[in-house]
C-alpha cells in the first residue's frame, strides 16, 4: 500500500527490458548498423506513443527525462531561468512535493523573485480565491500537482489552468500521481508544461516524461550540455537540435525508455477508467473502515480524493505504525511524504499514508484495518 | 524480528522508557542546546546541556518523535549525565559504530545494550542514533 511512492512493475515492462537488455541493445542514434538502427527505431517509436498516451499527435512535445523530479528541474532550468527578471514572481502551492516546490524556491532566491505559495483550507483544498490573487502580470509560471501526493486531493485542475490561462500565465502540471488513472496531456490539459515518472505507472525506475505544449518547445534551451544534442560543433560555437532532442545530452536510458512504452501498453489494456474506478472504490471503502478504528484521524477532507489516505493513531508515531503493520506484511509509508510544507501548514510533524493500486483488493483493507486496531489495543 | 519479539521488545523496554522519558521537559534555562531534527520522518526534539566547570551536569530533552527515537535519547540522556564532553564523544561514537552491521561492542548499560541489540531492525536504525548523532556532531565541532 506504498503505491503513490513507487508501483510493482508489470511482467510485460521486465519482459520488454530483458527482450531489449539481452538480446536488441545498442546505442542509439549512433551506429549505422541494424541492432542500432533497430534501437533508435523502438526508442522513437516510444515517443509516439507516449504522445498518443498523452492525446497528441506531436511526438516532438515529448522528451524523455529521468523522472517527475528531472523534468520539473528542465523546466526551472531551461524555460524559466532564462526568462526570469527582477519583480517577477513564480505561483506554486503548499501542497507540492518538495520536487515541485524547491526548484522554484532556488530560482527565487538566485534570481530575486517572489515565490508566491497558493494556501488550502484546514479539508486540504486549494483556496482558489487566493490563486487568483497571487497571479499577476510579473507571473512567470503557475507550477501545481494535480494529486496531492499526501491527502490525495484531486485538484480541480481545469479551474486551476483556466485561472492561470485568463491571465495568459505558463502552466506545469505535476502528473506522477495521476498519470496512471487519469486522461492528462498538455493538449486535454490546457497546460503548458507534464511532468510524470515511469516507476509510479507500473514502469521502470528512472524514467519520465516531460511534455512541453507547441507553444513552447522552441523556448527550451540546452540547460546541459555534451553529445546527443548538438547539429554541429565548431571551436568558437556550437549549434543544438530542436526540442525535445537538445535536452537529453549522452546516452538516454533506452531500456527504460522501452519498459515505459510497454507500462503505456499494460495501462491500456487495462483502460484508465477502470483503474480509476477500481482504485475510488478501495479508497471509499478504506476511508470508511479507517474512520471506524478508534483513536484515528485521517487528515484532511478534500472535496475529491482518490488512492491517497493519510492518517494518524492516537500516541503512536506513524515510524512505529509502519513497523508494526510491516509485520503483518503491509507496506505503507510513513513520515513527511516529500511535502514538509503541506505538514507544517496543518500543524503536523509526520503521518501514516497508504496509496492503492490496480493490484489492491477489498482484503488487502481488511487486513490493514485489523492489524490498526490491534496495533491500538497492544499501544493502550 | 518476529511480530512476537517487536511486541516483546516494545513492551518491556521501548514503550516503558517512552512513556516516561527521562528529564523530557523544556528546562528554565541551560547552558547551550542541540537540536536533533530527522527531515526524513519529521522527529524533532532539543537537547539541553546545563554545566558546571567544563562537566555536564544536567541534559533535557524536548520534542517529538517516534517511539524509539525517544527512548533512545532518554536512555542517552541519563548515560551523559555527569559526563565531560571528552567522555561524551567516546560515548557517543563508541555507541554509532556499535550500530554498524559488523561492529560488535560491549556496554555496561544494559539499556544501551539493548539498544545495540536493534541494529538489525530495519529501517528504524536512524531513529535509534538520532540523538547520539546530533550529540556526537556537537562535541566533535564544539569545546565546553
Amino acid at each position: 500500500m506504498d503505491n503513490a511512492a513507487t508501483t510493482q512493475r508489470a511482467k510485460s515492462v521486465v519482459a520488454a527490458q530483458s527482450q531489449f537488455d539481452l538480446y536488441e541493445n545498442a546505442n542509439i542514434h549512433r551506429g549505422i548498423y541494424d541492432l542500432s538502427n533497430q534501437a533508435t527505431q523502438k526508442f522513437e517509436n516510444t515517443r509516439t506513443k507516449i504522445a498518443q498516451f498523452l492525446s497528441s499527435n506531436n511526438a516532438n512535445t515529448v522528451a524523455f527525462t529521468q523522472g517527475t523530479t528531472a523534468s520539473i528541474n528542465i523546466v526551472a532550468q531551461s524555460f524559466l531561468a532564462p526568462k526570469l527578471k527582477f519583480g517577477d514572481n513564480i505561483v506554486t502551492t503548499i501542497m507540492e512535493h518538495h520536487a515541485n516546490f524547491i526548484p522554484w524556491q532556488m530560482l527565487a532566491q538566485k534570481y530575486q523573485i517572489e515565490l508566491r505559495i497558493v494556501p488550502m483550507d484546514k479539508n486540504g483544498d486549494l483556496d482558489l480565491i487566493q490563486l487568483k490573487s497571487l497571479i499577476d502580470r510579473k507571473t512567470q509560471l503557475l507550477a501545481v500537482s494535480h494529486i496531492s501526493n499526501t491527502l490525495g486531493t484531486i485538484h480541480p485542475i481545469d479551474e486551476i489552468i483556466g485561472i492561470a490561462k485568463s491571465s495568459e500565465i505558463p502552466v506545469l502540471v505535476d502528473a506522477a500521481q495521476s498519470a496512471c488513472h487519469f486522461e492528462i496531456g498538455v493538449d486535454p490539459l490546457n497546460c503548458d508544461f507534464l511532468t510524470f515518472s515511469g516507476h509510479k505507472m507500473f514502469g521502470p525506475f528512472g524514467v519520465g516524461i516531460l511534455q512541453v505544449s507547441e507553444k513552447y518547445v522552441e523556448d527550451m534551451i540546452p540547460y546541459n550540455f555534451g553529445g546527443g544534442i548538438i547539429e554541429n560543433v565548431q571551436i568558437k560555437k556550437t549549434n543544438f537540435r530542436n526540442f525535445p532532442h537538445n535536452l537529453d545530452a549522452g546516452t538516454p536510458n533506452v531500456s527504460g525508455v522501452i519498459g515505459l512504452a510497454a507500462a503505456l501498453k499494460f495501462i491500456s489494456e487495462i483502460g484508465k477508467s477502470n483503474m480509476e474506478s477500481h482504485i475510488n472504490k478501495l479508497t471509499l471503502l478504506a476511508l470508511d473502515q479507517l474512520s471506524q478504528v478508534s483513536g484515528i484521524e485521517i487528515i484532511g477532507n478534500p472535496k475529491k480524493r482518490i488512492g491517497i489516505i493519510s492518517f494518524n493513531l492516537k500516541n503512536i508515531h506513524p515510524h512505529d505504525v509502519a513497523s508494526f503493520l510491516n509485520k503483518d506484511g503491509i507496506a505503507l509509508r510513513a513520515g513527511t511524504h516529500c511535502t514538509q510544507p503541506l505538514l507544517s501548514a496543518m500543524g503536523l510533524h509526520a503521518t501514516a499514508r497508504v496509496s492503492f493500486s490496480i493490484y489492491n483488493n477489498e482484503e488487502d483493507i481488511n487486513t490493514l484495518i485489523v492489524s490498526l486496531k490491534e496495533l491500538m489495543k497492544f499501544w493502550s | 524480528m518476529t511480530k512476537q519479539e517487536l511486541q516483546q521488545l516494545f513492551k518491556s523496554e521501548i514503550l516503558p522508557e517512552n512513556d516516561n522519558p527521562y528529564h523530557f521537559q523544556e528546562p528554565q534555562k541551560a547552558s547551550f542546546s542541540i537540536e536533533a531534527n530527522n527531515t526524513m520522518c519529521g522527529d524533532k526534539y532539543t537537547l539541553y546541556f546545563d554545566i558546571n566547570e567544563g562537566q555536564i551536569t544536567s541534559v533535557y530533552f524536548y520534542g517529538i518523535g517516534c517511539a524509539l527515537s525517544k527512548a533512545s535519547i532518554s536512555i542517552m540522556c541519563k548515560n551523559i549525565e555527569d559526563l565531560s564532553a571528552k567522555n561524551i564523544m567516546a560515548l557517543s561514537n563508541k555507541f554509532i559504530d556499535g550500530m554498524k552491521q559488523n561492529h560488535s561492542i560491549e556496554h555496561s548499560d544494559k539499556k544501551i545494550q539493548m539498544l545495540h541489540q536493534l541494529k538489525h531492525f530495519d529501517g528504524r536504525v536512524d531513529c535509534i542514533k538520532l540523538g547520539w548523532e546530533a550529540v556526537k556532531n556537537h562535541f566533535e565541532n564544539t569545546e565546553l
